[in-house]
């Protein structure tokens, strides 16, 4: 939340404000694993971080996690329900045009994950997405954990209509490891960027999208990095800085 | 290595705080036949960063500011307004006021965003010169964002705050 960006992360008014008011090309938002094999948009393992609710999403069915709301919003006066991933596409259908969604798919617990649960959370994720959803829509799937994109590579075996970038600088050991797992491209924090980075993703033939942009002069030097894609919190000064 | 530069956001709150200290160490006397000025600005609301430029008037107790709202935080491009009623006894520096702001913001779907915002709070005048005047404020109030061209519907009411400082000129 910032001046630019009222609403908290993930939640259904602050994508509806990107999507709608400001016209953005998409969003980016955080998923978890519920107990009963459903996704939800949430940053953290346990609700109680950023909700009034308790307990390990992991260890949650969908319809449990879907009470709790958002705290310590701006605006105490209305309601931030944390919403499903199908929630999301229902809105996705309103806006009556392609919109693109990267999916980051965040750690399920402090404590290392499993190789099963990588495989779980990668079967279950792909079930999610139908061909119907990615026949409207752009849906890209993003992960900083290696064993999970080579799950998700698996899972995703046979299906070309779901992007994978692995959430990472773009130094030559990450670079290859998407060259050889065959991945769509990478995310990476654009302060850590630098110009050779952007002729190593481009020799790659890698697809480079930067996050971390909170303010104009995040923008500004981003965008100096020629990046494919950009996650910003100020949508309207990064749609004048591309001109558009 | 990325060099970092401040926002202009940071860096007009900067300038704003240093030019208010410098100017808020004189004081003189009321001028009361004053009751036209020009006022500018800087405050931040839900809509984000901005800075006004209008005219005021006074009568009675009573002072009405009126001008354009430039945003900083918003890729504005059709403009905004702002208008700002005040209640301000003679006998006290403090002020009670009521607050609007119109803004109106062509999206990258070609579509019109209409903000609206209304706040209520209190403030201090401060006068430092014959015809200078300092002015804070904080409120609290709502907001309303409705598309009121383009698809899909999208409407979004809350609540809100404003911070504000800004300088008058009475002539």
């Amino acid at each position: 939340m910032s001046a630019t960006n009222p609403h908290p992360a993930n939640s259904e008014a602050a994508i509806r404000r990107a999507l709608f008011a400001f016209g953005a090309d998409g969003v980016e938002v955080d998923i978890q694993l519920t107990s009963d094999g459903k996704i939800v948009l949430y940053h953290d393992h346990r609700l109680e971080s950023s909700t009034n609710g308790f307990g390990a999403i992991g260890e949650l069915k969908m319809e449990d996690v879907v009470t709790a709301s958002y705290k310590g919003a701006l605006d105490a006066s209305r309601d931030y329900p944390v919403i499903s991933l199908q929630h999301l596409f229902d809105i996705l259908d309103e806006a009556q045009r392609v919109v693109k969604v990267s999916l980051n798919l965040q750690p399920q617990s402090d404590a290392l994950d499993q190789p099963a649960l990588f495989q779980k959370r990668a079967e279950q994720l792909m079930a999610e997405i139908t061909s119907d959803v990615t026949s409207r829509h752009v849906i890209i799937i993003e992960s900083p954990e290696p064993e999970q994109m080579i799950a998700l590579k698996m899972a995703a075996a046979g299906r070309d209509d779901i992007p994978l970038y692995f959430t990472a600088e773009a130094t030559d050991q990450n670079i290859a490891f998407a060259v050889d797992h065959q991945l769509q491209g990478l995310v990476s924090n654009y302060l850590k960027c630098t110009p050779q980075m952007r002729q190593r993703m481009d020799n790659a033939n890698l697809q480079w999208s930067l996050y971390g942009l909170k303010i104009h002069s995040d923008v500004r030097e981003a965008l100096n990095f020629q990046p494919d894609a950009v996650q910003t919190d100020d949508i309207p000064f990064t749609l004048r800085m591309l001109d558009r | 290595m990325v060099k970092r530069t401040f926002a202009p956001e940071v860096k007009i709150i900067r300038s704003i705080v240093l030019w208010c200290g410098l100017l808020s160490a004189g004081f003189s006397a009321d001028d009361a036949s004053a009751q036209y000025a020009v006022q500018t600005e800087t405050s931040l609301t839900y809509a984000g960063l901005g800075t006004s430029l209008g005219v005021g008037y006074k009568f009675d107790h009573i002072r009405i500011f009126s001008g354009m709202n430039y945003l900083y935080s918003n890729n504005l491009n059709k403009g905004g307004w702002s208008t700002t009623i005040d209640y301000k006894p003679d006998s006290s520096s403090g002020k009670v006021f009521i607050r609007t702001d119109f803004f109106s913001y062509q999206n990258a779907q070609q579509n019109q965003l209409r903000i609206t915002q209304g706040y209520a709070g209190y403030g201090h005048i401060i006068r430092i010169k014959k015809h200078w005047e300092i002015n804070s404020g904080i409120g609290i109030g709502g907001y309303r964002e409705r598309l009121v061209k383009g698809a899909p519907e999208y409407t979004s009411n809350g609540m809100s705050y404003c911070i504000s400082l800004g300088f008058s000129y009475w002539q």
